[in-house]
């Protein structure tokens, strides 16, 4: 469990859809190399709009249980999708958090606030290969608190290895 | 990122946290012997004759929730294009949901209003600021009264098309309102002065909104664990600022259904009256 969800993971936009590149958690083998077409579910909107969106019991969306839930044998009772920007501030990565308030994060969500801040900081300087700083990254994720770098370092480490970094 | 104040155990959309707690203070008092009603501003509360833009993902007009859609236009990213944005007119799906939630969510605060759904999310996950600020510009030249925005750019580029396209809005006597990001970020048009920027208020109750002056989310609405429609004629529960600024944009439907000649400064001026923040 990372970030205070049951599940983490990681979608690339690349030119035909979102690619899940990398994931912690429950389902995470199912859902690592999972291409979902543009126009499709709600990682889709928050990629198409840069707007992050929360949604509960997002298996009635019919398109999420059939593209994603069914596919990875977990549907999740809250979806949390935030877009990854670049520093343009468009859109290069979604990350989905599923079932936050299940997993316990509501009792500490301001660390929980800041250790998602920092992972989408952080993905957003992993995924911007024209401008990686290591540099950056390295400061970045050292600024940690000891609890928020533990919530951090397992979804680092997918990306890192998605990455082959 | 955090403000003092606020109390950071609650995990809301970000410039929601002014609403919350101890709010935002007293919403502006003109002082009035006889201050502005609410039968007096929302007339019939029909929205009739008002002509209210979703610009989003598209509208589901035959959702039950939406009760049909007056006009359609959609706008591609099209690099052979005059000014790189093609406009395809007729009817058009919504591709993911969002705009049919924000259809909706007016449509059950001004029946009657005159719905256009001005489609700039398409399939394509790249480039979309600029069809988005075409889509703004046709709302201007195609007699839109209200635009909703339930979404934003952070990119820089885009920042001073923005500030025109508001500009002429307020002007034109078109009003803008625009949700504000979710994340403590660049949020474009919705952090300029000259939209209705909206964020969470605290219940779901959509009779309720919230001024606050200070901004920079000067208006706020039920957006927390909200049903709202989505696609295939079902329903989600969801939380985001972008289902907030829906209702302020049936609120001023109704004004402005009651009171068609008033400018946005007028409009803006009876909306905080309405607030339920004392």
């Amino acid at each position: 469990m990372c970030l205070g969800a049951f599940s983490v993971s990681i979608a690339r936009v690349v030119d035909d859809g979102l690619y899940y590149a990398a994931a912690d958690g429950r389902g995470a083998e199912g859902i690592i190399g999972t291409l979902l077409p543009p126009g499709a579910g709600i990682a889709g909107f928050v990629a198409a709009t840069g707007q992050s969106l929360m949604v509960r019991d997002p298996a009635s969306d019919p398109r999420f249980a059939r593209d994603v839930g069914e596919r990875v044998g977990y549907v999740p009772a809250e979806m949390q999708c935030i877009a990854v920007l670049d520093r343009e501030g468009d859109v290069v990565a979604v990350l989905s958090l599923l079932d936050r308030a299940s997993a316990g994060s509501t009792t500490d969500s301001s660390g929980g606030q800041r250790a998602l801040e920092a992972i989408v900081d952080i993905a957003a300087t992993l995924l911007d290969t024209a401008v990686v700083d290591d540099e950056a990254l390295i400061q970045r994720f050292t600024a940690l608190g000891p609890t928020e770098k533990a919530r951090v370092t397992p979804i680092v480490h997918a990306v890192l290895d998605a990455f082959e970094r | 990122m955090s403000e003092p104040g606020v109390d950071e155990s609650l995990d809301l959309p970000a410039w929601s946290e002014a609403f919350h707690g101890d709010g935002p203070g007293p919403r502006p008092d003109l002082g009035l012997d006889h201050p502005i009603s609410a039968d007096w501003a929302y007339g019939d509360r029909s929205g009739s004759g008002v002509r209210v833009a979703v610009v989003d993902s598209g509208v589901d007009a035959s959702h039950p929730l939406v009760g049909g859609v007056a006009d359609y236009v959609a706008l591609v990213s099209d690099p052979d294009a005059d000014d790189g944005v093609r406009l395809e007119a007729g009817e058009h799906i919504d591709l993911y949901g969002h705009g049919t939630a924000c259809a909706a969510v007016i449509r059950s605060l001004a029946p009657q209003a005159e719905l256009v759904s001005v489609r700039v999310l398409g399939a394509s996950l790249k480039g979309s600021a600029g069809v988005f600020a075409r889509g703004v510009q046709w709302c201007l030249d195609n007699d839109v009264m209200i635009a909703n925005l339930s979404l934003s750019t952070t990119n820089e580029r885009w920042a001073e098309t923005f500030h025109h396209l508001v500009d002429a809005a307020a002007f034109r006597r078109m009003m803008l309102v625009s949700s504000m990001s979710n994340e403590r970020k660049r949020t474009i048009p919705s952090e300029y002065a000259g939209v209705f920027s909206v964020a969470c208020g605290p219940d779901n109750d959509r009779e309720r909104i919230w001024c606050n002056p200070h901004g920079p989310a000067e208006w706020a609405a039920p957006g927390i664990d909200v049903e709202v429609a989505w696609n295939a004629h079902s329903t989600i529960t969801a939380t985001g600022n972008s289902f907030a600024a829906p209702v302020i944009a049936g609120h001023l439907a109704r004004i402005m259904s009651a009171h068609p000649d008033l400018t946005t400064w007028q409009a803006r001026t009876v909306l905080a009256a309405l607030a339920c923040n004392t």
